[in-house]
């Protein structure tokens, strides 16, 4: 077992490789808690999803932009690659389940992909479907893999009119249900009106907002 | 003052009678004239003949233009698919050129007679001559050409991590657009194109302005200055998106004389004027999500409030939205666009 | 309040024109359409409807005034249940429940006490106040006595019982005669009037009746209604002599319109024939083609516009240019404005 220093140590290296894009460092900095004994599930939240979260601060600082976060994104999944074969049994207990998706007819996909990586970071099982997704296709997939919550993505005001019909065919299929919206023609108050169930401002936010909906069913 | 008139009296320097109406419009022709999306987007002679008749009913001024945001993948060998049902307003990519440096390295120029979108954007550009139309050729800006090449986050990924494919892939960016202006300039001599480049990618609502001064920059000047000394005379550049942060280097880029730069809501017009207004024709900005969601009373006073703040701007203004106009618009609110230039445009 | 100044209500005063006016009958839907209100909304909610009828006067710069008549009207007022239009392929309300199924209830049937909040009045009355407000002319909302009494109990039966059971055809007739005179006076009470009555008659069209049956069932009582309104001061009434009425036309010239009426024709009828035997005494409007505005070209449907002005131009009491039957909804926005600038360019005067 590690001391309380050396974990600190190994939290705070896991945390800066994510937050430095350092890849390698992050795959060396994992192995090495695994090397120590540390907790896979706290060197995950503790150290990858820190830093992460820490990221997305910068994000909103506008100190980073999508490339940095893109390689942030790179090094977390290359130490989640190596922490999570280590997970304990309880620990891995059904893991919450979303469904990412931008809307048909947008192919705009960068923010969607952030918010993919949140989850993940955040130790959700994601479901990406990526852009240009077909109405029923949502429904579809949420009856195969039991996703409690289906996150929309749409970019465009045009496309933003497929989300109602979205939610509708979601919600013939499954009462239970939440849904998600997000994109920068979107507001909470549009996203009420279509009958989504959280609106998120940005990838940082998401992950409560889904959070938050999840403790109100 | 006829429509056509306007814009090219702005051109010439010469004084007009109000503010121009300017648009990019494709899918809402569609829908103002009983076409489909796609016609806008494959056939040329239906998609100018839309705009022709859309520009008549809401009094636009200048001409007819082709052309879509994803421009570059499908030239270099990408496959793109054309817009299809209820939802979609644009061509979009199925896949990328480019994935890897392997592929880079591959990569061949494409022949600009023949490849992607070009053979139709020519036959829609002789149209345009035939009409006695401005002749135009809309293609991404260098960087966002770059990020259809290869997928954004791939070209994003290369600038932190391998910053000599980003450049590499931006070279072949920047030769690309030059290969397409000189052919439209052997075609149509190059005193009457005007190149129409948009430049999403580039906005810092995905790269920072220190990218864009060391990806973007460089490129976008020399590829500018190359087509005005190929006798270009004028360049119109739409600075897409969030662009504030740029504005200081977008000004070191020449766009001839004038240019005509467009802006969305994210940058004011009275800072557009401090940075362009000397040298280009100013055009912006109504939110264009506010002209499909708005009331039209809404669309009205957005649309004057633009007028006023940049209706003077030395070298002039021309009204229009913040980027393509959302084909879904209610009509009366597009009319309210004209509607506002009728009452608050006129000079004196 | 009353009569507008818009080119329709001026050829209605006996004043010169420029042009040939264009009035698209029943435009409201495609106007709610064109200012992003739903189709539901274009009937449900009068005060919207009619602004956006407005609106769009604005933005093409038509003539003629708002009006709200819609298909089923009668049977939600009697007490029955209609059903407004929603989804993408429904375009006006329909009935859902007659307030006649049975031949008992034809003489249980009473025409509503208070009709001022009959089913969709208040929602005709708010449209009639909004147009009054904005300084346009005011129509009564209501179709003809032979339609109504047909929304009432639906066409086929009322066909069935003019042959089988004529005195419950009869009856029904009585009572749909009964309730639009006293709509029109409810609207003259409001208004004044100087408003214009109107009438569309599409179940009297001869794809449905005969023209005997006609003179039997449609006749007598269109007559006792648009007298009624006569007498209490109305001077126009508008008639939409809706599908094909050819032989039918003999008997509306006994049918007093008002000086002058206005007429509206159906592409069914030529407009020569049209002119013959009715221009004398009313404004002729007609005739172009709904499909052709909603689908065809925007030169074929140049082409059509002249061919009505052409053959309308000279009625002696005035043309004016319109859609065959209600305005297409769905119409492409530049087919429209088609219509409107092939009046102003072939329709100088
Ligand atoms: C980059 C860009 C492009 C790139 C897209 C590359 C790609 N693979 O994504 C390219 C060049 C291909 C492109 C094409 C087009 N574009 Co574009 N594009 C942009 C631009 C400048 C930036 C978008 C972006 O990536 N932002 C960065 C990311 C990180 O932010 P984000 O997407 O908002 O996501 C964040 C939040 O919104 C939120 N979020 C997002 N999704 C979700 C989902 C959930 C569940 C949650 C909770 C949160 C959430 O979290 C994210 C991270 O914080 C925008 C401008 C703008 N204002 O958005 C225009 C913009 C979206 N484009 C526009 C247009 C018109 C087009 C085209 C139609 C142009 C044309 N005629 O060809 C085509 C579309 C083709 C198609 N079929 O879709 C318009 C849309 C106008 C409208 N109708 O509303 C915009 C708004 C520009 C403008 N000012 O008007 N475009």
């Amino acid at each position: 077992m590690a001391s309380d220093e050396k974990k600190a140590e190994i939290l705070k290296g896991l945390h800066d490789s994510v937050v430095e894009y350092e890849e390698e460092k992050t795959v060396e900095v994992a192995n090495e808690a695994v090397a120590e004994g540390l907790d896979a599930f706290e060197a995950i939240m503790g150290g990858l999803a820190k830093g992460m979260e820490t990221v997305g601060d910068l994000y909103v600082r506008q100190e980073y932009f999508v490339p940095e976060l893109l390689l942030c994104a790179d090094a977390l999944y290359a130490g989640l690659e190596v922490l999570k074969p280590h997970l304990k049994a309880e620990s891995h207990a059904e893991p919450r389940k979303i469904i990412l998706g931008v809307v048909e007819g947008d192919i705009h996909d960068i923010g969607k992909n952030l918010v993919k990586v949140m989850f993940d970071a955040a130790g959700w099982q994601v479901f990406d479907l990526g852009a240009d997704v077909k109405i029923e296709r949502f429904a579809e997939e949420q009856k195969k893999c039991g996703a409690q919550v289906v996150g929309l993505s749409a970019l465009m005001t045009t496309s933003m009119l497929a989300i109602p019909r979205i939610i509708k065919t979601l919600r013939d299929s499954d009462s239970t249900v939440r849904v998600l919206v997000g994109g920068a023609p979107l507001n909470p108050d549009i996203a009420a009106s279509y009958g989504a169930d959280g609106y998120a401002d940005n990838a940082g936010e998401a992950v409560e907002q889904a959070m938050k909906m999840l403790q109100q069913a | 003052m006829s429509n056509s008139d306007r814009a090219e009296a702005l051109l010439r320097g010469d004084k007009v009678d109000r503010v121009p109406l300017y648009h990019f419009l494709l899918g809402f022709c569609a829908r103002n004239v009983g076409y489909t999306t796609v016609d806008m987007y494959n056939n040329a002679e239906k998609s100018f003949q839309a705009q022709l008749w859309t520009f008549e009913q809401y009094g636009i001024d200048g001409g007819p233009d082709y052309g879509y945001a994803s421009y570059g993948g499908w030239e270099f060998g990408g496959e793109i698919k054309m817009p299809e049902g209820e939802w979609q307003q644009a061509p979009s990519h199925v896949n990328f050129p480019v994935n890897t440096e392997e592929d880079l390295a591959a990569l061949a120029m494409p022949d600009v007679k023949t490849a992607g979108s070009l053979p139709l954007a020519m036959e829609f550009s002789k149209l345009q001559q035939k009409h006695g139309k401005p002749i135009t050729v809309t293609l991404g800006g260098n960087f966002s050409v770059a990020g259809n090449i290869c997928p954004p986050s791939t070209l994003c990924r290369w600038m932190l991590k391998k910053p000599d494919a980003a450049h590499r892939i931006l070279q072949i960016a920047s030769d690309h657009i030059l290969d397409v202006v000189r052919y439209w300039s052997d075609t149509f001599g190059a005193e009457n194109v005007i190149p129409n480049l948009w430049e999403p990618m580039a906005a810092n609502d995905i790269i920072s302005p220190k990218q864009f001064e060391k990806f973007a920059l460089p490129y976008i000047k020399e590829t500018n200055e190359k087509m005005l000394g190929m006798g270009i005379k004028h360049i119109l550049y739409h600075i897409c998106g969030e662009q504030n942060a740029n504005m200081p280097l977008w000004a070191q880029i020449p766009m001839g004389d004038p240019g005509m730069v467009t802006f969305g809501h994210q940058v004011k017009l009275s800072t557009a004027i401090e940075y362009f207004g000397d040298s280009c024709i100013i055009l912006g900005n109504v939110l264009p999500a506010l002209i499909q969601t708005g009331t039209p009373q809404q669309v009205y006073d957005a649309s004057r409030d633009c007028i006023l703040e940049a209706k003077d701007a030395p070298r002039g203004f021309m009204l229009m939205p913040g980027c393509e106009l959302p084909p879904m618009s209610p009509f009366f609110n597009v009319y309210m666009m004209k509607k506002a230039i009728e009452d608050f445009g006129y000079y004196g | 309040m009353g009569i507008g100044n818009d080119r329709v209500s001026m050829l209605l005063k006996g004043e010169r024109v420029d042009m040939v006016p264009v009035f698209p009958l029943g435009i409201r839907a495609f106007a709610a359409l064109g200012v992003g209100y739903t189709m539901g909304e274009a009937y449900s909610d009068g005060e919207k409807s009619c602004r956006a009828e407005l609106w769009a006067q604005e933005q093409y710069g038509f003539d003629g005034f708002p009006n709200f008549a819609y298909g089923p009207f009668g049977a939600w007022e009697f007490g029955g249940e209609i059903k407004f239009p929603e989804g993408e392929f429904q375009q006006a309300p329909m009935a859902v429940r007659y307030p006649v199924i049975s031949e008992e209830d034809v003489w249980t049937l009473r025409v509503p006490d208070d009709i001022s909040t009959a089913g969709a009045i208040p929602i005709g009355m708010a449209h009639s106040l909004t147009a009054a407000a904005a300084g346009a002319t005011v129509m009564t909302p209501n179709a003809g006595v032979f339609t109504t009494a047909g929304n009432l109990c639906s066409v086929q039966k009322l066909a069935r019982w003019m042959i089988k059971k004529p005195s419950l055809a009869h009856r029904m007739l009585e009572l749909s005669r009964d309730f639009l005179i006293g709509m029109v006076q409810l609207w003259v009470d409001t208004f004044g009037k100087d408003i214009l009555m109107y009438n569309a008659e599409p179940s009297a069209a001869n794809q449905v009746i005969s023209a005997r049956h006609f003179e039997e069932f449609v006749l007598p009582y269109s007559i006792e209604v648009h007298s009624a309104a006569l007498r209490m001061g109305i001077k126009h009434i508008m008639t939409h002599i809706c599908g094909d009425q050819n032989l039918n036309l003999d008997h509306w010239t006994k049918i007093p319109m008002g000086d002058p009426g206005l007429l509206t024709f159906g592409h069914e009828v030529d407009l020569h024939t049209a002119i013959e035997k009715l221009g004398e005494s009313s404004v002729i409007m007609g005739n172009v083609e709904p499909s052709l505005i909603q689908n065809g070209h925007p030169n074929d449907l140049y082409d059509a516009c002249r061919a009505a002005i052409k053959a309308g131009k000279g009625a002696p009491r005035g043309f004016v240019l319109m859609s065959g039957c209600g305005f297409p909804p769905k119409t492409p926005p530049y087919n429209f404005f088609t219509m409107v600038k092939a009046a102003r360019e072939l329709g100088k005067l």
